[in-house]
């Protein structure tokens, strides 16, 4: 056993040694050379430093680091919007703190979570290379959950603020309530976060039923739901199912309407896969179909939703179709899908329309919720900067946790005349939705008397109602027929149903008291006419 | 105490024992002599479990012991010193006694008998830290041998003590077999060495591809003329 | 630069430590029984959600012991349910039991999580907190508490199964089973039963690799693929059935995988287990500190 012990003690020793030696002839011989360096050239908003057409010092760039999947749709949005907010933030003169000016520096590495077939070490190891080698001092990016729980410990561990800019998943936020030594710098930006998502399918489904029993004389009584096989999609999935009873007896009177068909899939799933899927669903007459549905199987979905003319309508969330090409990927199969997004051009807020004509005259394409998402973390952090005056991490954070935020201001800018994002939804005690990690969830109330304590990280965009996700409609546009475009589906708000209880539902928490519904009529939900399949 | 009835034994079509019976008495020592390939390390292994055999019957005091595994016999005291020693040759020497004992659970009788080993391979005991793969090959057999006699078996199997050593290790080698024998120790010896197997056994079989040709005491097989040519090359 | 290459080896030496328990373990059990374990990864896999799903009710303490007990069990009935009765036929018949048994408890993992709602609890809390900090700083190096905790237990661990196995008379004797198997059971040593032992302590180790990373590394269901691949190259680096090779290895291969992924290319680096596999392979089979041949 001495022996074996010696054996294991010497064998270490050899080991560190020999790693501290390669360490310092690595440090002593080539570490200058080898020092990562945000190379700069062009004022292309491609380059690092987007707009600026000179090399800028190493330590005059302020570092964004976007970690995604650079292959897929999110990581392309992402990495386009933090690209815009540089430039647009570059090209007015920079950042002043004191007498230096700073330029916003974007760089990329690829954590490949689109993967079916996920690797949680290619994930971590983007993220050990972009903080400890390109040094990045402040981390965007993010889509799929199990992929950002493992590379967000290493962002975490480092010290530096993280906003997630395309997962759902609240526990993320909660983290910081539970552990806040630990996650204080985890940010989660877009999209609504999944309690909210729910509540907003939930919103949408039931106006539509009344919608189409007060305005068109149809009665929907058979639901189906397609979803990713995973935990968010089947704890949405759980509340719909949950709520069915109530909408059913609110509605009709009594308990036809019904989940009828449910299909959970493995992300691995093929198209050959779906023309089953949709003759399940075609079978049980479903008059609404439910995808939830974030990866890429959502163009199959689509595709052979149209190519097997079902008669169901689609309503819900499919992240492929918010994308502004999707008519022309899908080949017009996605005719009549009404896809839930966090935004369209339309006024959300002040800057909505800018940033989406901006966007567009940049990537020649519309920007989808990681894009928003990205513009926003990066617009937030260098107004935080600015406004603290210092890049250290903590000070930045100190900014980011304010309490005292104002309201919408179009003429709102920074010191140096940058017009800056409102950091809505991060403790605006007046005019915005604050999710309150403790499970519990608040509107319009100040929080300081409320005296819950909360975190402010989970950042919802827009003030009420503001901060909803609108939903659009895929139709078919006779000027553009290789296009199709959008129809916005506008839901004012339901009356009778309150968010609380929606919410409370869906937490199990509130309270099971049926909401009186006969004060309003049910037809005012939707604003605008739902164009139904015709098969 | 061990009775074997009828083994028949195949690899594959290949015919390794055919119809062989053997008997071995309590406090005997019995040696199977033949030829190179006539069966005989097959028919230990049949004994001690390493082989099912395809027909027949083995039994050890009055137990039918062919179906059970080979850790089980060793259990019932039939200890197996096989062919070329399989030592444990990263094992130090006492270890390998020690797993030798593995199935004994007498503490005092393992002391009796490191004693005893100790006493007749005095060698051992010098060498008792050392890996047992750093041996000569003399030491290597005493070893092996010292450790199938440290289980206290009832009935000890030795294959080819003798094979590959120097005629002075050999004799050394049988003097410890006799002494065991004389303390009162069953044993089957299987040995290509007539000479040497027909000086020390109380009873000779003889088994040529895979049967018993003859058997009988030293006194009785020095007779026979086939002996006498094939095997004393006299 | 110097405290980068710190904070990389702090990373290396965390992981590197992980790896030493799991290789040992599956080290272990090729050099005794022979055993290509693929399940080994999925048996850390299974450790690390059990611990995810019974933090919520049972606490951090009972959720890691009731882990540890059950992963072992669930070793110990692999080996005598499934690869004991085939042992007998071929080789590759337990290779392939083996990995029905990744892919059974890989579905059994998506089968718990979406029963008990995995993301509820996703997020483990730290091991150790002290004074409100969860990690300390040594020459601009972040090193969290969590790191040392990791490094200390699996020394320990790793030191105490090398006690246990050179000292023990259960450990002399999987050591005799592993340099011959016959002459073992000829001495009375039930293999069997002990292989099921070994199978059942490297599945301990796996066990116990989880509990302790996973708060820091969390997993998801593919990932025992990763970790099966991963301690493949170790053991083949080290040296198959060497437990000193397989700590020499996790090591080895860590450094060299941050390093990789750090300074040179993150997509490179998740090549380079695969890289020592092939290479080794090719040049000294054996392994740095295996022995002439695998057999």
């Amino acid at each position: 056993m001495k022996k074996s012990m010696q054996r294991i003690l010497a064998i270490v020793l050899v080991a560190v040694i020999g790693v501290g030696i390669g360490a310092g002839a690595y440090f002593f011989l080539i570490s200058e050379a080898a020092e990562y360096k945000w190379d700069n050239t062009t004022d292309d908003i491609m380059d690092t430093v987007p707009g600026i057409d000179e090399e800028v010092p190493q330590n005059r760039i302020i570092k964004f680091g976007v970690l995604d999947d650079m292959g897929y749709i999110t990581g392309k949005g992402a990495e386009n919007g933090a690209r815009l907010a540089a430039y647009e933030i570059n090209t007015r003169g920079g950042v002043n703190i004191g007498n230096e000016t700073y330029y916003v520096g974007i760089e990329t590495e690829d954590t490949e979570e689109a993967n079916p077939a996920l690797d949680l070490s290619r994930g971590v190891a983007a993220a050990e290379r972009m903080i400890y080698y390109k040094k990045a001092q402040f981390i965007l990016g993010g889509f799929r959950t199990e992929a950002l729980q493992a590379y967000r410990e290493i962002v975490m561990d480092a010290k530096k603020i993280f906003f997630i800019t395309g997962s759902a998943t609240a526990k993320f936020c909660q983290d910081v309530y539970n552990d806040y030594n630990k996650y204080k710098y985890t940010f989660r930006i877009q999209p609504l976060n999944e309690v909210f998502l729910a509540g907003e399918v939930i919103r949408m489904l039931a106006a539509t039923i009344v919608d189409q029993k007060e305005n068109h004389d149809k009665n929907i009584t058979k639901i189906a739901i397609m979803r990713e096989d995973l935990a968010w999609t089947a704890r949405m999935s759980g509340s719909i199912n949950g709520l069915m009873p109530f909408f059913s007896a609110f509605i009709y009177g009594d308990n036809r309407l019904q989940v009828v068909e449910e299909i959970a899939y493995p992300q691995t799933a093929g198209p050959v896969n779906f023309y089953g899927y949709w003759a399940d669903i075609k079978a049980s007459g479903a008059d609404v179909t439910i995808p939830i549905i974030s990866g890429p199987t959502g163009l199959y979905y689509s595709d052979v939703y149209g190519d097997t003319n079902q008669p169901s309508l689609s309503l819900g969330i499919n992240v492929m179709g918010q994308q502004n090409i999707f008519w022309e990927q899908t080949g017009g199969n996605c005719e009549y899908e009404i896809a839930m997004t966090s935004f369209i051009r339309h006024a959300k807020t002040p800057f909505t329309i800018p940033f989406w004509d901006h966007y567009v005259g940049n990537f020649s394409t519309a920007p989808i919720y990681t894009a928003t998402g990205a513009y926003d973390a990066v617009q937030a952090v260098v107004t935080s900067i600015i406004d603290g005056q210092s890049l250290a991490t903590d000070d930045v954070l100190a900014e980011l946790e304010k309490s005292e935020w104002q309201g919408i201001d179009p003429n709102w800018t920074t010191p140096t005349g940058i017009p800056r994002m409102p950091k809505y939804g991060m403790g605006s005690p007046t005019a915005t939705i604050s999710f309150w990690t403790d499970g519990t969830y608040h509107r319009d109330v100040d929080s300081a008397t409320a005296g819950i304590q909360h975190t402010r990280h989970d950042v919802v965009e827009g003030s009420e109602p503001l901060g909803h996700a609108v939903f659009v409609q895929w139709v078919y546009d006779s000027a553009n027929p290789t296009l199709g475009k959008w129809e916005c589906v506008p839901l004012g708000p339901i009356p009778g149903i309150s968010d609380d209880y929606m919410l409370g539902t869906y937490f199990g928490l509130g309270s099971w008291e049926p909401p009186m519904y006969t004060d309003q009529p049910w037809g005012q939900v939707i604003t605008a006419n739902i164009t139904w399949p015709v098969r | 105490m061990l009775e074997i009835r009828k083994i028949y034994h195949y690899y594959g079509s290949a015919k390794a024992l055919e119809e062989v019976n053997l008997q071995v008495d309590e406090k005997a020592l019995d040696a199977v002599i033949g030829p190179n390939g006539a069966g005989k390390t097959t028919l230990l292994r049949v004994i001690s479990g390493l082989e099912e055999p395809d027909r027949g019957k083995v039994i050890f005091l009055g137990e039918r012991i062919d179906e059970l595994e080979p850790h089980e016999i060793a259990k019932k005291g039939i200890a197996h010193c096989p062919e070329r020693r399989k030592l444990f040759y990263d094992l130090s020497v006492l270890e390998n006694l020690k797993m030798g004992s593995f199935a004994l659970k007498d503490k005092k009788k393992f002391k009796e008998l490191l004693d005893f080993v100790y006493e007749t391979f005095p060698r051992l005991k010098e060498r008792k830290k050392q890996r047992a793969g750093t041996l000569s090959g003399g030491e290597q057999q005493m070893l092996a041998l010292a450790r199938a006699i440290m289980s206290d078996p009832k009935l000890l199997l030795l294959d080819e003590p003798s094979l590959g050593l120097a005629p002075k290790v050999k004799a050394q080698i049988f003097e410890a077999i006799k002494k065991i024998r004389d303390e009162g120790t069953t044993t089957l010896l299987v040995e290509q060495d007539a000479v040497l197997a027909l000086n020390v056994a109380d009873y000779i079989h003889v088994l040529e591809e895979g049967k018993i040709e003859m058997r009988g005491t030293k006194e009785e097989l020095v007779k026979e003329p086939r002996i006498k040519q094939v095997y004393l090359g006299i | 630069m110097l405290t980068d290459i710190m904070q990389v080896l702090v990373l290396g030496s965390v992981e590197g430590a992980v790896y030493m328990l799991i290789a040992v373990g599956y080290s272990l059990v090729y050099g005794t029984g022979g055993i290509m374990n693929l399940a080994h990864g999925a048996f850390y896999l299974i450790a690390g959600y059990m611990l995810y799903w019974y933090l919520g009710t049972l606490g951090l303490f009972t959720s890691v012991v009731l882990a540890l007990i059950i992963v072992t069990l669930i070793g110990g009935i692999s080996y005598l349910a499934l690869i004991k009765p085939l042992e007998k036929k071929s080789q590759l018949s337990v290779v392939m039991v083996t990995f029905a048994i990744a892919f059974f408890i890989e579905q059994i993992v998506k089968l718990g999580c979406s029963i008990l709602g995995f993301e509820k609890e996703s997020t483990l809390p730290n091991l150790i907190e002290i004074k409100g900090t969860v990690s300390f700083e040594l020459f601009g190096t972040i090193i969290p508490y969590d790191y040392v905790f990791i490094l200390i237990i699996s020394f320990l661990i790793v030191s105490l199964i090398t006690l246990f196995i050179s000292k023990s008379k259960l450990g002399t004797s999987i050591r005799a089973i592993s340099q011959d198997r016959e002459a073992a059971t000829l001495m009375g040593i039930n293999a069997d039963r002990v292989l099921m032992f070994t199978v059942m302590i490297s599945a301990f180790l796996a066990g116990v690799a989880a509990v302790i990373y996973v708060p820091s590394y969390p997993i998801a269901p593919w990932q025992g693929w990763v970790i099966l691949t991963n301690s493949f190259a170790v053991v083949i680096l080290g040296g198959m059935g060497s437990l000193p090779g397989s700590v020499l290895g996790a090591f080895i291969l860590s450094y060299a995988s941050h390093f990789t992924r750090v300074f040179i290319d993150p997509a490179i680096s998740t090549l380079v287990p695969m890289f020592v596999i092939v290479v080794m392979l090719a040049l000294r089979p054996q392994g740095i500190l295996g022995k002439k041949e695998i057999d």
